[in-house]
């Protein structure tokens, strides 16, 4: 048999004498008869090779099965994850497409829906270009021996023909779609043209002033997305009720963004910031808190927390102001839109006003001066006049109520206002409820007009030039 | 001075009163902007006319 192997013992019979220790089943002879103390002995074993041990096999057999359904179990699960993946990715794609595209037409919705309220404002202004033009037209041909009135009313309908012009790029700008184009955006202007959307009618019931600042540097962005929150901001800030319809659109640089924010925007140099003031009903303090958290971002889903940084820019109630209470109607609410500024833009150097300070006295005595700056040429300007309180015990009142009682009017010119009498000029560019009134004059004769009305506490009616 | 008729204008643009200022020089102008404006005494001026 293979495998077992014979050693031969050299065992004797057994032996004659044995020492005490030594037994006789344990005693070996030698060929001497010499007690051997270790003698030979034959061993037997047997020595199997694995591979024929049964028991070693089917313990193995059962193990690599084992192991190999494991295997392949979990090779199946990552195969059937790695498809669940790829078509998770393809629903969060396609459903991202579906979810640009909404936000593309819910632009273009709220656009149109813009357009639609302002349509009616518009078209009251073309309808008064056209009725001018035409009046114009009708007094040229009655007087054309008179060279005097007919440059005047050329000259009207020049001014006329282009605040149509301004009205159309207004639209025309804020109409194209370019929500996608990034460019630099001067937001001054983009501010002076969402005004010029809002038409006589709007400005009649609601007073809007903008507040510009000169140091504002560029930021990329789509002019025509901010121009849309801005209407958003300020149609909503309109329909307040309240006494005082009043919105102030200002624009600022930020050196550092303000403390406490949860959201901030992309880190840059500088920021510009819009903000949105109105005297309604104010915010109730129950909901600002919640209604800021409610927009936390998600760190999970990265394209919420774009959303939710996005609205926290449109949105942006500071964290530390008090927020106003619906009871006092008299409250202030504002919003803030904070961009970020690739660009840093030099900071202006402040100028000085021409115009001095002068007291009511001196003002109804002398005549006003204007700045003249040749080379501005055909433009609008923003004139802001502030009147926050009447000294009627200076002024007579039967000649305050004539400087008062007639309201500001946009878009009637300073050209020929300069050639009239203090009181016709007092009287197209004062009415009694001003504060904070926005003019848009329309500079044709190469004029710019900037100065603000202030009636200090004392009763002073005080005249200062806007820097 | 003139014995001429008083016309109530109510206008609230300034170009457009312009207009109505030069058609109408030869009458008396009183203008309001709107309505509500509308003065006892420019009240009764309208009556007249």
């Amino acid at each position: 048999m293979s495998g077992r192997h014979f050693k031969r013992s050299t065992a004797f019979p057994s032996p004659i004498c044995l020492p005490a220790n030594i037994t006789s089943s344990s005693a070996r002879w030698n060929r001497n008869c010499n007690i051997d103390p270790k003698p030979a002995r034959l061993e037997f074993s047997v020595v199997l090779p694995w591979y024929r041990e049964t028991r070693l096999l089917l313990i193995s057999f059962a193990g690599l099965g084992c192991a190999l359904f494991f295997a392949g179990l979990s090779y199946n699960r990552h195969r059937r994850l790695l498809r669940s993946y790829t078509e998770v990715e393809q629903k969060v794609a396609q459903r991202t497409r579906e979810l640009e595209i909404a936000n593309r037409e819910l632009l273009h919705s709220q656009k149109m829906n813009a357009l639609g309220t302002l349509a009616a404002g518009i078209a009251h202004d073309f309808n008064n270009i056209l009725s001018i033009i035409k009046g114009s037209a009708q007094i040229i041909e009655d007087n054309v021996e008179n060279p005097q009135k007919v440059r005047t009313r050329v000259d009207r309908i020049k001014t006329v023909v282009e605040q149509g012009a301004g009205i159309v790029k207004a639209m025309l700008g804020f109409s194209r779609d370019s929500a996608d184009q990034l460019t630099a955006c001067d937001l001054n202007e983009a501010m002076k043209d969402t005004i010029k959307l809002l038409g006589d009618r709007f400005l009649r019931e609601v007073q809007v002033t903008f507040e510009p600042a000169t140091d504002v540097p560029d930021v990329m962005c789509s002019k025509d997305f901010i121009q849309q929150i801005l209407l958003n901001f300020i149609f909503k800030r309109g329909r307040v009720y309240g006494q005082r319809k009043q919105v102030i659109l200002s624009t600022r640089t930020l050196e550092t963004l303000p403390p406490g924010m949860i959201l901030a925007p992309a880190k840059t140099p500088v920021y510009a910031a819009i903000s949105v003031k109105d005297f309604g009903s104010g915010i109730p303090p129950e909901i600002c808190p919640g209604f800021l958290s409610r927009f936390s971002p998600p760190k999970q889903c990265p394209r919420a927390a774009a959303l939710a940084s996005a609205f926290r820019w449109f949105m942006n109630w500071p964290k530390n102001s008090k927020p106003a209470s619906p009871s006092n109607p008299s409250s202030i609410t504002a919003a803030c839109l904070l961009l970020s500024c690739p660009f840093r833009k030099p900071r202006m150097p402040r100028r000085e006003p021409r115009l001095k300070w002068k007291r009511c006295h001196e003002i109804r005595n002398s005549k006003f001066e204007f700045e003249r700056i040749p080379g501005a040429g055909y433009g609008n300007d923003i004139c802001c006049f502030e009147i926050s309180r009447w000294p009627r015990r200076i002024f007579p009142l039967q000649r305050f109520s004539t400087l008062i009682n007639t309201p500001l009017q946009r878009g009637g010119g300073c050209d020929y206002a300069l050639d009239k009498p203090f009181q016709r000029f007092s009287r197209r560019f004062l009415r009694p409820e001003t504060s904070g009134m926005v003019a848009r004059l329309s500079s044709n004769f190469e004029f710019r007009i900037c100065f603000e009305f202030r009636v200090s506490s004392f009763g002073f009616l005080t005249l200062e030039p806007c820097p | 001075m003139t014995n001429s008729a008083t016309i109530l204008i109510i206008e609230d643009d300034d170009l457009q009163y312009e207009i109505y200022e030069d058609a109408l020089s030869n009458y008396n102008l009183v203008r309001v902007t709107n309505a509500p404006r509308l003065s006892p005494k420019s009240r009764k001026t309208r009556q007249m006319c």
